[in-house]
C-alpha cells in the first residue's frame, strides 16, 4: 500500500489499475482473474461473487475492466476492512461491495448471483462439500461458479500435509480427480478441471526470490524472526510444489 | 450505508430469512439476532451476532 501511495496522481486520486501490482493476494495476478472470469463468463450485467475476497483485488478489477458489480465476502475482519478502504479510494464503491461472512454459511437469498468466483480461498475451509453447496445455493440456475485452489497430488506425505495444515491452515486438500468428483456431487455440471501447476511453479519461484531478495528491507519492518519465519514457512510450500506434491488446479461448474 | 441492490440479497445466514436494516445493525427477527455494521461493512457472522430481545 506504501509503494501503491507513491503512485498518487497529481489530483490525489488513486484508480483502481494502480492497485493490481500490489492487491492481487492470490497467485498469478490480473491475467489469472481474467482467464476464471472468461471460464465463468463474467459479462458487464453480471451479479459476481467472490468468495474469500481478501482485499478485493479481483473484484475492483473485474468491476473495473467488465463494468460488473461484484460482492465480495470475506470472513476476516482486517482484510475486509482493507477492502472496503482500498474500494473507497478507486472510487468503485458502487459496484463493489465488502461483506463479512462465512462461505459455509453465506448470508444471501438463494438465486442471488450469476457468478461465483474464488481464488485459492477453499484450502483453507475444511468442509469442501459444505462451501460447494452454499455456492450452488446462491447461483442463478445456469450460473457458473470458477475457482482456483491448491491441490494435492499421491506423493504429499500425511506428514507434509499436516504441516501445511498448522503452518498454513490448509485443510482437505483435494486432488483434481477429487475436485471433480466433490462439484459433481455438489450438483455441478458441465465440471471442468485443469491442472495449473505449471502456471503456478514460477509464480511461486519468483515471489520466493522476491522475498529473499527483499529480506533487508523485510527485516527492517517487521523483525528478523517474522522474515525467517515466512521464508521458512514459504520455502516449505514452494518446495512441495517444486518436487510435484502439491499444485494448483482451476476448476468450473454450471450450477 | 447499506445499498438497496444489497439490501435485496442479504438474508441470515442461519436461516436464511429475511432481515430488517437499522442504522448500526441488521437483524434477523426468526432467530433474534443482531447482525452489527462495522465501519459500513455489515458482518453477516453467527458468532459475533448478538441476541436481540425486539418488539
Amino acid at each position: 500500500m506504501r509503494a501503491a501511495a507513491t503512485r498518487r496522481r497529481p489530483a490525489g486520486r488513486l484508480a483502481a489499475a494502480d492497485l493490481f501490482e500490489f492487491d492481487q493476494d492470490h497467485y498469478g495476478g490480473i491475467e489469472a482473474v481474467d482467464v476464471l472470469a472468461r471460464h465463468a463468463g463474467v459479462r458487464r450485467r453480471s451479479r459476481v461473487l467472490d468468495v474469500c475476497a481478501g482485499l478485493g483485488g479481483p473484484a475492483r478489477f473485474l468491476a473495473a475492466g467488465r463494468g460488473c458489480r461484484v460482492v465480495g465476502v470475506e470472513l476476516h475482519g482486517g482484510r475486509a476492512a482493507a477492502a472496503a478502504r482500498l474500494t473507497r479510494d478507486v472510487g468503485l464503491a458502487a459496484q463493489v461491495v465488502v461483506v463479512r461472512g462465512d462461505a459455509l454459511a453465506l448470508p444471501f437469498r438463494a438465486h442471488a448471483f450469476d457468478v461465483c468466483l474464488s481464488q485459492e480461498g477453499l484450502l483453507h475451509i475444511a468442509d469442501k462439500p459444505a462451501a460447494l453447496a452454499e455456492c450452488r445455493r446462491v447461483l442463478m440456475p445456469g450460473g457458473r461458479l470458477a475457482f482456483t485452489d491448491w491441490i494435492a497430488y499421491a506423493r504429499l506425505a500425511d506428514g507434509e500435509h499436516e504441516q501445511l495444515r498448522r503452518w498454513m491452515a490448509a485443510t482437505t486438500l483435494q486432488s483434481l480427480d477429487s475436485y471433480r468428483a466433490l462439484l459433481g456431487r455438489a450438483g455441478f455440471g458441465s465440471v471442468d478441471a485443469h491442472d495449473i501447476t505449471h502456471e503456478w511453479r514460477p509464480v511461486l519461484r519468483a515471489r520466493l526470490e522476491r522475498h529473499r531478495a527483499g529480506r533487508a528491507d523485510i527485516v527492517a519492518r517487521f523483525g528478523a524472526q517474522w522474515a525467517d519465519e515466512y521464508d521458512r514457512l514459504f520455502g516449505f510450500f514452494v518446495g512441495l510444489v517444486e518436487a510435484g506434491k502439491l499444485g494448483g488446479g482451476r476448476f468450473s461448474g454450471t450450477a | 450505508m447499506i445499498d438497496d441492490e444489497l439490501k435485496a440479497i442479504l438474508v441470515c445466514p442461519a436461516c436464511k430469512g429475511d432481515l430488517r436494516f437499522e442504522e448500526q445493525r441488521i437483524i434477523c427477527p426468526a432467530c433474534r439476532k443482531a447482525y452489527p455494521i462495522r465501519d459500513g461493512i455489515p458482518v453477516m457472522l453467527i458468532n459475533e451476532a448478538e441476541s436481540w430481545i425486539g418488539p
